[in-house]
């Protein structure tokens, strides 16, 4: 009736004293198991099992997504190669998003340091206007940024997209990082501030340096927001073409379907690598601080 | 796990009460607005900006010049039976996959936060993160292997002689616009939910059960109400992407599974009724806004009173 193989909580005590056969209560709880495996694994193939397939139909000799598997080639791999149109709206799109990540952490940073250190009026009112483009779908930021640059005369190019992405992503910075400085230690900030250093001394020296490591996970964050938005790039991209754009228009024709499927699986797996060895960094760099990962997300 | 109220937090609290207070040496009154004249310029121009040209449009009859004089005519061709069609499949289709969303990301969340062991905890929070860093057109479009004519469903029922001919419903339908939608935004639905979570101390749950309450209970007087903030900001989290989702519905979307966005989308770059098209975006904006503000009186009526 005991199961010794763990440790006895109070709940188990409780449960064996309850009514009931012994075999219900193990049998229940082997059935609960079952269970939440059961929609852990549903979870995971919702969340990866398409992208999975896809890379698998990459090497179908077919033209049509879909079974029977027709035999293995790697000529849409080569096709997808020879494609310039993609590797010049892949540069595009690291581009956009290596000018945009920095940009939006400094503007993070100013933004979430003047919020959470400073009282002062409309303080409220600052930070609700900062928080305001997250709430706002990107499909009318995209939109407006498209009558505004159109109507102001300025060229719809990857300088245009850019701005908006910048638009879109920093207060997701200012929302990470003020979480963050809330957590933080005054006393550290005081002491800063009462062994001389001013205010900004004490932002570059003592406050950013605790602040690495969601600022790298926010440098994680925008980077993929930008290097993936579709929808904003779309409406202010004009003439040009980010990844996500190409992707859009190739997909609209049937006979590149089967590129697409290699260049997704290519790109997919570029990216998981990339988020992998970067959040295995983050992780050594954030136990080496004595802090838990999970608070840039529960925070 | 998260302790309750922790004296040295609140010691932090006072403590930073009194930074804010005192009068520091060299912050001087016009000190946070340096921080914030950057941040604050940008989002004026470009972003209220973009906006206020927006709503600027929507009230001028020649629109595509910008020099016509006000009217309401292009909100009332917004309202149009055609586009209120249109509307009313959004918002169907928004709500389905948002009432789907928050039916596996509750318990999901759940699970992560109390249920894994820290072993799992980190690698199954990476893993919801990691799916959002996938290119989302990559991960819609992947969703036809699954629910195509000659996709993993159809095929695996035929196989087994469950359906004779491939069912035409599984893809460019609502339903396949729900699916994909609900799978996309799953990350973002678990998170704030998993937050809210992390914050209910755990031995609040073991005195739940220690008194007899059974998991419905635990959850109805327990678990929900603690969480019900974090509920409700999941829904407007969720809800403000999935009512403007344009790609989805591009993709794999079909006839019956247009949205709004894709309305919009002609309107501005297909017809050039500008307009029109931004009249139809203030529509939008105002049912997000509703379904937001509603969930916000829901909540101030039901799930914070826990005496029921």
């Amino acid at each position: 009736m005991v199961d010794s193989r763990r440790s006895t909580t109070i709940r188990e005590r409780s449960a064996r004293t309850a009514p009931g056969p012994a075999l219900t209560i193990a049998t229940r709880r082997r059935l609960t198991a079952a269970m939440q495996i059961a929609f852990m694994t549903f979870v995971a193939f919702v969340l990866f099992g398409p992208v999975v397939i896809l890379a698998v139909f990459s090497f179908n000799d077919s033209i049509i997504l879909g079974f029977p598997f027709k035999g293995l080639t790697v000529s849409w791999y080569a096709e997808a190669w020879a494609e310039p149109d993609l590797w010049s709206s892949l540069a595009a799109s690291l581009k956009v998003a290596l000018v945009v990540t920095p940009l939006c952490l400094l503007l993070g940073i100013a933004s979430a340091f003047a919020l959470t250190r400073f009282r002062f009026r409309f303080r409220g009112a600052a930070g609700g206007f900062i928080a305001l483009p997250l709430i706002i779908p990107w499909l009318i930021i995209g939109v407006g940024g498209l009558l505004f640059f159109s109507s102001t005369g300025a060229q719809l190019d990857l300088v245009t997209v850019g701005i908006m992405h910048v638009v879109i992503a920093f207060p997701l910075v200012t929302a990470l990082l003020s979480a963050q400085l809330f957590r933080l230690d005054p006393h550290l900030h005081e002491a800063a501030l009462d062994l001389g250093a001013n205010e900004r001394t004490t932002l570059r020296l003592v406050i950013l340096p605790l602040l690495l490591p969601t600022l790298a996970a926010s440098a994680i964050f925008v980077f993929s927001w930008s290097f993936n938005n579709f929808i904003v790039s779309f409406f202010t991209a004009g003439f040009e073409n980010t990844f996500p754009i190409w992707v859009f228009s190739t997909l609209r024709r049937a006979r590149d379907l089967p590129m697409v499927n290699a260049i997704s699986t290519l790109i997919s797996t570029a990216q998981v690598a990339f988020v992998i060895v970067a959040w295995q960094l983050l992780r050594r760099a954030m136990e080496r601080r004595g802090q838990d990962i999970r608070d840039i997300v529960a925070g | 796990m998260t302790a309750a109220p922790d004296p040295r937090q609140e010691d932090q609290q006072l403590a930073l009460e009194a930074t804010y207070a005192g009068k520091r040496r060299g912050a001087s009154r016009w000190a946070p607005w340096v921080y914030l004249s950057g941040p604050v310029a940008i989002l004026l121009v470009f972003f209220a900006g973009p906006l206020g040209i927006l709503a600027i449009y929507s009230f001028q009859e020649r629109s595509r010049t910008g020099d016509g004089s006000w009217t309401f005519d292009n909100y009332v061709a917004a309202l149009q039976p055609r586009y209120l069609e249109t509307a009313a499949n959004t918002v169907i289709i928004a709500l389905v996959a948002m009432i789907l969303l928050l039916a596996i990301a509750y318990p999901l969340a759940y699970l992560i936060a109390f249920r894994v062991g820290a072993r799992w905890e980190i690698p199954l929070l990476l893993a919801l993160a990691l799916s959002d860093e996938l290119n989302p057109l990559i991960r819609i479009y992947a969703w036809r292997t699954v629910l195509g004519r000659n996709g993993l469903i159809n095929t695996v029922l035929e196989a087994l002689g469950i359906i004779q001919a491939p069912l035409d419903w599984l893809i460019f339908t609502k339903f396949s616009v729900i699916v994909v939608l609900t799978a996309s935004w799953l990350p973002y639905a678990v998170i704030p939910l998993y937050a809210a979570m992390k914050t209910i101390d755990g031995r609040v749950l073991e005195a739940a059960r220690d008194l007899g309450a059974g998991w419905w209970v635990t959850f109805r007087k327990v678990v929900f109400p603690l969480t019900a903030a974090g509920f409700l900001a999941t829904i407007v989290i969720v809800f403000i992407p999935l009512i403007s989702d344009f790609a989805a519905p591009a993709l794999v979307g079909g006839k019956s599974g247009r949205m709004l966005a894709s309305v919009i989308e002609d309107l501005f770059l297909g017809r050039g009724q500008w307009g029109v098209g931004s009249a139809l975006t203030f529509v939008l904006l105002a049912a997000s806004g509703a379904v937001v503000w509603l969930s916000y009186k829901i909540a101030d009526m039901n799930s914070l009173d826990t005496s029921r």
